[in-house]
């Protein structure tokens, strides 16, 4: 097996950490999620050579949102896609961490995969929709009406930001 | 009327401002959300195990296919009167490399470095494939070097390139009437028996029809500015029909050489005839062998069929 160059590993040590929590994003699983980061590194190492040295990082992302997709459609991971979201439970404090997450998380999670996907890219790497579009191979338009039902599908779903305001007060208080 | 299905954003709309708060909302939960992980010390290790397992596997299956190529080219040697799809349907897009249009901007040359800029007639021939030209594969002289071009944004198609002497693409390439060149010849323009093919898919049934019993031979054609700017004086033109993924396709085939020997215009006769659909990994594995740059301004070195 070859070495890695020190450019990959480098790349691998530096953004690893934030593909680590997209990929989380997208699977909702932090083993799932290290698999598939890994799954996504490991089919770009060979091609690194070929890989501009300006923007590896969009790269390996349209690889990784590509894998997770790939997965969805090979694999059963005992979720599927639903209209209604489930609620948040209810007695559970927004504002902890642990809490605020799972409830992000299963709320994104239940959005199909392309959609989850659209919701990472634009509202997580904060891309625009071109660059959406680019990294998952298909037209603005399927972006932006992707993101409109994802949005359409979280409305309600989601800690308010009057919530998360008076969180911010509360512990500041 | 236009909805979200059409503008997305439309802050004029209930629709666009609805969809702006919980956007706005997202955003901040999404990075509150997301935990920061704990990398395993034997990361790198294990991606390098992965890649060395999987190219492994490739090449178990790339054995394995050959028998599937040579079972396909016998089939459709035999049966010349491919049959186009039914009318009116359309050809979709085909399923192609997971990075298809995503690679950044910029990339280094073939990874097929010859000892010296070769003609096309040198020995060796070796097979390319082009994974995101729907699998197409094609038999090269040795030394030479390819390059695919992904789609910019609003552009359809990949292109394959292949040429006797070095490509860039990307960063690499200058920039000509104000556009960055996706591809371009490291020397600037075409050596002494020099050749750039270029490589397109046609997904179009009607059009397929109209190649139906082609059989990838090269003529000549009109020389294109692109052509006469790279130091070109001949250019030549073939296409082939062929089943990819199943769909009745054109591969059309631009060369353009620069005082070609005939050795060197036998072996593109060669090139064109042995066009051919690559065989499918039996895992659906469909990382391209040939080197990929991203899109960009379609390049001016790509003809206009």
């Amino acid at each position: 097996m070859r070495d890695a160059t020190p450019d990959f590993e480098e790349f691998v040590a530096a953004r690893s950490p934030r593909l680590l929590r997209m990929a989380w994003l997208l699977t909702g699983d932090p083993h799932l999620a290290e698999d598939l980061l890994q799954t996504a590194l490991a089919k770009v190492w060979p091609r690194w050579a070929q890989i501009s040295i300006d923007r590896p990082e969009a790269y390996v992302r349209r690889v990784l949102v590509n894998s997770h997709v790939s997965w969805w459609r090979r694999r059963w991971h005992g979720e599927l896609p639903h209209d209604q979201l489930p609620e948040p439970p209810a007695a559970a404090d927004p504002f902890d961490d642990v809490v605020l997450g799972q409830v992000v998380a299963t709320a994104v999670r239940a959005l199909p995969p392309r959609q989850r996907a659209v919701v990472v890219l634009r509202f997580f790497e904060d891309l625009s929709v071109e660059d959406t579009a680019e990294a998952l191979g298909c037209s603005t338009g399927t972006v932006k009406s992707q993101t409109h039902r994802a949005l359409q599908a979280l409305r309600g779903k989601l800690p308010t930001r009057e919530l998360l305001l008076d969180g911010g007060r509360r512990d500041g208080a | 009327m236009t909805g979200p299905e059409d503008t997305g954003w439309d802050p004029g709309a209930p629709e666009g401002d609805e969809d702006r708060e919980v956007a706005d909302e997202l955003r901040v939960l999404l990075q509150l959300a997301a935990p920061h992980l704990p990398a395993p010390e034997d990361r790198m290790e294990r991606v390098l195990a992965r890649a060395a397992r999987t190219r492994r596997r490739r090449r178990r299956a790339a054995l394995a296919g050959g028998l599937a190529v040579g079972l396909t080219a016998a089939a459709l040697a035999a049966a010349p009167a491919l049959a186009p799809g039914p009318g009116g349907t359309a050809l979709g897009p085909a399923a192609s490399g997971p990075a298809l249009g995503a690679v950044p901007p910029g990339a280094r040359p073939s990874s097929v470095p010859p000892s010296a800029a070769p003609g096309a007639g040198s020995t060796g021939a070796r097979t390319v494939r082009f994974t995101v030209l729907d699998d197409v594969a094609v038999d090269v002289p040795g030394g030479w070097y390819d390059l695919t071009v992904l789609p910019g944004v609003g552009q359809l198609d990949p292109v394959g390139y292949l040429a006797s002497q070095r490509l860039a693409g990307g960063t690499g390439c200058p920039t000509r009437d104000g556009r960055q060149e996706s591809v371009c010849l490291t020397a600037g323009t075409l050596l002494d028996d020099g050749v750039l093919v270029t490589l397109r898919l046609i997904r179009d049934p009607n059009a397929v029809g109209k190649y139906l019993g082609e059989v990838g031979t090269m003529q000549n054609m009109a020389r294109d500015k692109d052509c006469e700017a790279r130091g070109g004086t001949l250019q030549l033109f073939g296409s082939r029909a062929m089943l990819l993924n199943g769909r009745p396709e054109v591969v059309q085939l631009t060369a353009c050489a620069s005082r070609p020997t005939d050795e060197t215009l036998t072996a593109l006769s060669k090139l064109a005839a042995s066009l051919r659909p690559a065989a499918t990994a039996p895992d659906g594995s469909t990382v391209p062998t040939a080197s990929v740059v991203p899109g960009g301004p379609r390049s001016p070195l790509a003809p206009t069929p």
